[in-house]
């Protein structure tokens, strides 16, 4: 009995430690396609000396043009001769027409050829053979789209043990993992953009789910409507969006939505939890600033983009900054100015430290210009100070980071949250066995020091780990795509997800003072939750879009064929 | 902008990095303080659902116990002013102390991973914690106790051989029973005798001549020859200018003689010769300077180093006069290890950890600490010990028939009034069974007031033994 107990407490920790380790094979056989390489073999110039070799990379141009990547100096060569081209895991040898023709293992290269370990290209006097080291392409990927299910499944036969769950929530969990583990394998087999950053939005979620149940079954319930409603949004989003540019030329209107929903709350909002930033709609509340951070940094991201060539350029000068000129400074100000104003109103301190970083962060990215950095840190600075004078409650939060055990009352929800999560040592109390009653607000921004009394430091550095390389993964979707509003797209929100994760497990910890707003896709909450699956559902069409990119990228004048 | 997306990335890297590493602070570090934080409730959730192991002395009489009566538990302490320094107190408003602070987590049977313990982590049901077997003699407690009750000060005994504690004693003390303890609680805790504190580990007191067994030692280790070179002493003293006193001319002495008559002056000459930079570091030798490794908390041994760089300041400590500090666990340690050939062990206080079930669950074995002298150095500072018992040396009143008694009495001047009454001893003198350390404070000379107490501790001890 006990041992059965035993595992089934530490079952979810072991599945944590298991994920991270079938993401790590993955991730060590990814490597592998990046080694793949192009080698001359026989050389018809001086230029080009036998054994040089270009990575294949996704793939590349071969001819005597300068934009080929394989330069080839013959004068039996065409400008752009061929190309090679990575899909579904195989790289792929075109002839482009031309005049010459392409041998292929000494045959003429009519159709695209699926290019072997050791094949051979022959082109005007050149040879060259490709060196494609074995694909271990992982079959063990499948894997990672069952962890949502399987970390549901451990989780909630500890909670039916303690008899947390009736047999309806449990049908209703049920729901949500069969969705959850559709989603993730549905991304994985069609091998497009970033499936992994699905499957770890998966985790999150179904760690959330497990650990807002253990908390309180009422909410749990909530929040499982939500997730069905999160996944049903980002499936929406890809059938929908045809194109995540087409958000480019809605800026202005998400910009529009942004203000009034701040309005709105201002107007008719009402107060929980010492913000005043809940609108009320019937019985059904939300929070709007939830929303206005998607809709912001779609905003930015556009606005930017058009105008990232004149904000580089300084003309007005402050001092020693050269600022750029009014007519474009201004909207950005102006409008992120008042949206930092009515947060500050609705005494929603978190969100808007979060929107002024975001804010920060795509301007800089944007720009490239350190000055800003520096402009926008001096500007915290000021604003800071100003809260800490203005708001009575910034100067007890600050006071309680200094010194939380000065006054053990005051501080008693971030003393407990200490407690909590030292208590839990390496490997946690076991799910179910912690004292999440202690801390108020556990399920929502508290979530963090329950999981790390029950999961242990284990727990949390794995968390730690998923949060980071789901940045990781946006930011190289950034990386990857090749044009600048999908860049800045994808760079805005990871940097939400990156930002809200940094800002609050660092005030649950008491790392930085702490202001609270919901750790993404684990604490209870519905808008966030919705708005981060929407953020989510944007973030993989831009990584689905942008591979569809590089095609057209490479071959301008050519369509994508079909294999 | 790719390169400043990368460089963003590295950004939240690194802040990543910074998180995980203080999570890994928080726990490693903090986690052990805060665990027995007085703020943090859930150990006195789990309380409420296992019976708290009981405290036994080394032959299993019960010292403290929690008493299921109906639906409540009761911590009873059998002998609350004779053991209230080593159970420390245990209660909801005020917080745990001594072992039961130290060994909360195995009297609550939450440590370890056997059933039982995690049954009672998970609270499946009502279990019971882990028992802790003191090394504790029962009978020399009660006799020292007594002893040492109608004074202030404190006794330690301890068996040399493996530093097991065998009776540790403060006077003033207190109830630890909650009752007694909620409704004294303010009384005492500004009593300005301070009853709530344990003088035998953590009060720091000038050790007065019995010092002058570690000058010896450091001495000797310095001088191989010191034990039969003679000094001619004066009655006094005179270094840069000042003098110092000693009671009376003790004319030409060596060590061993130095030793029985307790000479002043021939130990502020020996510190000189000794010299700062030998001395602190025949100290630290000793132990000064460190943490002593306890099962309670332990006052830290300073040593000052400053005070020891000038003549005046070295001379005086070599006497232990100076700015010198010890308690009194510790100086049975050092008495203890001189007899023990120059090896310090480890003291303890807990001898095993028992389940429930009365099986042992961990056993402390003897533990190796430090070697403080060379075995023929303690052997010849053990022979001038041996004469300070013998008629005509300063502690006769410790002497015993049939047994040969080592010792060294002190009498420690201070700031507030009459000198500490000091007495360090152990015997048989080849190879002890059992050191004693004595300290009575404001007791005048430690030969009159103290040196009778350890006579009877040791006579006890070893009646027992053998």
């Amino acid at each position: 009995m006990i041992w059965l107990v035993l595992t089934l407490k530490y079952l979810i920790l072991l599945l944590l430690c298991l994920f991270v380790l079938v993401v790590f094979i993955n991730s060590r056989s990814g490597i592998k396609d990046k080694n793949a390489a192009l080698i001359v073999q026989r050389s018809g110039s001086a230029a080009v000396p036998v054994g040089k070799r270009w990575d294949l990379g996704k793939g590349l141009l071969l001819g005597r043009g300068s934009d080929c990547t394989v330069n080839i100096p013959d004068p039996y060569v065409s400008s752009r001769h061929a190309r090679i081209l990575l899909q579904n895991g195989r790289y792929y040898v075109t002839d482009l027409g031309s005049t010459n023709g392409t041998l292929f293992e000494e045959h003429p290269l009519i159709t695209p050829q699926i290019l072997h370990n050791g094949s051979k290209l022959r082109i005007g006097e050149f040879t060259l053979s490709a060196e494609i080291p074995r694909q271990t392409k992982a079959d063990s990927s499948f894997l990672l789209a069952l962890f949502p299910g399987l970390i549901l499944a451990a989780g909630s036969l500890e909670l039916y043990r303690e008899q947390l769950l009736g047999s309806q929530e449990i049908a209703l969990l049920a729901v949500a993992a069969v969705l959850m583990v559709v989603s993730s394998i549905i991304v994985e087999y069609r091998a497009k953009g970033q499936p992994l950053i699905i499957h770890l939005m998966g985790v999150l979620t179904a760690l959330g789910l497990i650990f807002i149940f253990r908390v309180d079954p009422y909410y749990g319930v909530r929040q499982a409507y939500w997730a069905l409603a999160g996944y049903t949004i980002i499936w929406l989003a890809q059938i929908f969006l045809t194109e995540y540019k087409r958000l480019l030329d809605y800026k202005y209107i998400f910009m529009v939505l942004s203000i009034v929903f701040l309005v709105f709350t201002i107007l008719f909002g009402v107060e929980a939890g010492g913000a005043r930033s809940w609108l009320s709609l019937g019985s059904f509340r939300f929070q709007p600033s939830e929303f206005v951070k998607i809709f912001m940094v779609i905003f930015l991201a556009g606005y930017l983009e058009e105008n990232k060539d004149i904000l580089r350029v300084g003309t007005l000068r402050l001092g020693r900054f050269y600022l750029p000129d009014w007519p474009y400074l201004g909207p950005l100000l102006v409008v992120c100015g008042l949206a930092l104003l009515l947060l500050v109103f609705q005494k929603d301190l978190g969100m808007a430290l979060l929107f002024f970083a975001i804010f920060l962060v795509m301007v800089y990215v944007a720009t490239e210009r350190p000055s800003f950095l520096l402009l926008g840190l001096g500007l915290f600075s000021v604003g800071a100070v100003l809260m800490f004078f203005i708001f009575p409650h910034v100067q007890t939060r600050m006071m309680i980071y200094l010194d939380p055990w000065e006054q053990v009352d005051s501080s008693y929800q971030i003393v407990q949250s200490l407690f909590a999560i030292s208590g839990g040592g390496i490997f946690g109390q076991g799910l179910g066995s912690g004292f999440p009653d202690l801390i108020p607000a556990v399920h929502t921004d508290f979530i963090f020091s329950l999981i790390g009394e029950e999961l242990g430091l284990l727990g949390l550095l794995v968390i730690l780990g998923i949060y980071l390389l789901l940045v990781w993964k946006g930011l190289e979707i950034a990386l990857n795509t090749p044009d600048g509003f999908g860049c800045l797209l994808a760079c805005g929100f990871s940097a939400i997800l990156a930002l809200q994760t940094l800002i609050i497990i660092g005030g649950v910890t008491n790392l930085i003072p702490l202001t609270g707003i919901p750790l993404p896709l684990l604490s209870y909450g519905g808008s966030s939750f919705i708005s981060n699956c929407f953020l989510m559902g944007i973030l993989y069409k831009v990584s689905v879009d942008s591979e569809k990119e590089v095609d057209e990228w490479i071959v301008p004048e050519e369509s994508v064929m079909d294999h | 902008m790719r390169q400043a997306v990368k460089k963003f990335l590295i950004f939240i890297g690194a802040c990543f990095i910074i998180y995980a590493g203080y999570l890994i602070y928080l726990v490693i570090v903090q986690g052990p303080v805060l665990s027995t934080h007085g703020a943090n409730p859930r150990p006195w959730i789990i309380e409420s659902r296992v019976v708290r192991g009981g405290i036994y002395a080394r032959n299993g009489e019960k010292i403290v116990e929690s008493v299921v009566e109906g639906d409540k538990v009761n911590r009873k302490y059998y002998y609350p002013q004779q053991y209230a320094h080593l159970t420390g107190y245990h209660s909801r408003r005020l917080g745990k102390t001594g072992l039961e602070n130290a060994y909360d987590q195995e009297l609550l049977g939450i440590k370890g991973s056997s059933k039982r313990n995690l049954e009672a982590r998970w609270g499946i049901k009502r279990t019971e914690g882990d028992n802790i077997y003191l090394t504790i003699d029962h009978d020399l407690q009660m006799k020292a106790w007594e002893l040492l009750s109608p004074y202030k000060g404190a006794v330690v005994v301890l068996d040399p051989r493996n530093g097991e504690i065998l009776a540790m004693v403060s006077s003033p003390s207190f109830d630890p029973n909650k009752n007694n303890l909620d409704e004294n609680w303010d009384q005492l805790r500004e009593d300005d005798d301070h009853p709530l504190l344990s003088r035998s580990c953590q009060g720091l007191y000038p050790p007065g001549s019995i010092m002058k067994i570690v000058t010896a030692a450091v001495g000797l280790d310095r001088f191989p020859q010191l034990g039969s070179e003679y000094f001619d002493c004066q009655g006094q003293l005179t270094i840069e200018g000042r003098v110092l006193p000693d009671l009376r001319a003790h004319g030409s002495v060596n060590l061993e003689r130095a030793l029985a008559k307790s000479c002043n002056s021939y130990f502020a000459n020996l510190g000189l010769e000794i010299g700062s930079e030998d001395y602190i570091n025949g100290l630290q030798d000793f132990g000064w300077g460190e943490k002593i490794p306890f099962d309670l908390p332990t006052a830290r041994i300073p040593l000052e180093q400053e005070s020891l760089q000038n003549a005046n300041g070295l001379a005086e400590s070599a006497m232990g006069q100076g700015e010198i500090l010890i308690s009194p666990m510790f100086m049975a340690m050092v008495t203890g290890s001189i007899g023990n050939n120059g090896v310090m062990m480890n003291p303890c206080l807990v001898k095993e950890i028992r389940s429930p079930e009365d099986n042992v669950i961990r056993n402390q074995d003897p533990r190796f600490l430090r070697v403080v002298a060379e075995p023929e150095v303690a052997g010849q500072v053990q022979e001038g010990m041996l004469s300070v018992v013998q008629p005509g040396g300063t502690g006769t009143a410790a002497s015993l028939p049939g047994i040969e008694v080592v010792g060294k009495t002190g009498s420690a001047e201070n700031p507030a009034g009459r000198t500490h009454a000091w007495f360090v001893a152990s015997a048989p003198a080849h190879l002890p069974e059992v050191a004693v350390s004595v300290i009575i404070e404001h007791g005048g000379q430690g030969g009159t007031t103290a040196a009778p107490i350890a006579r009877e501790l040791i006579k006890l001890a070893l009646s027992r033994e053998g």
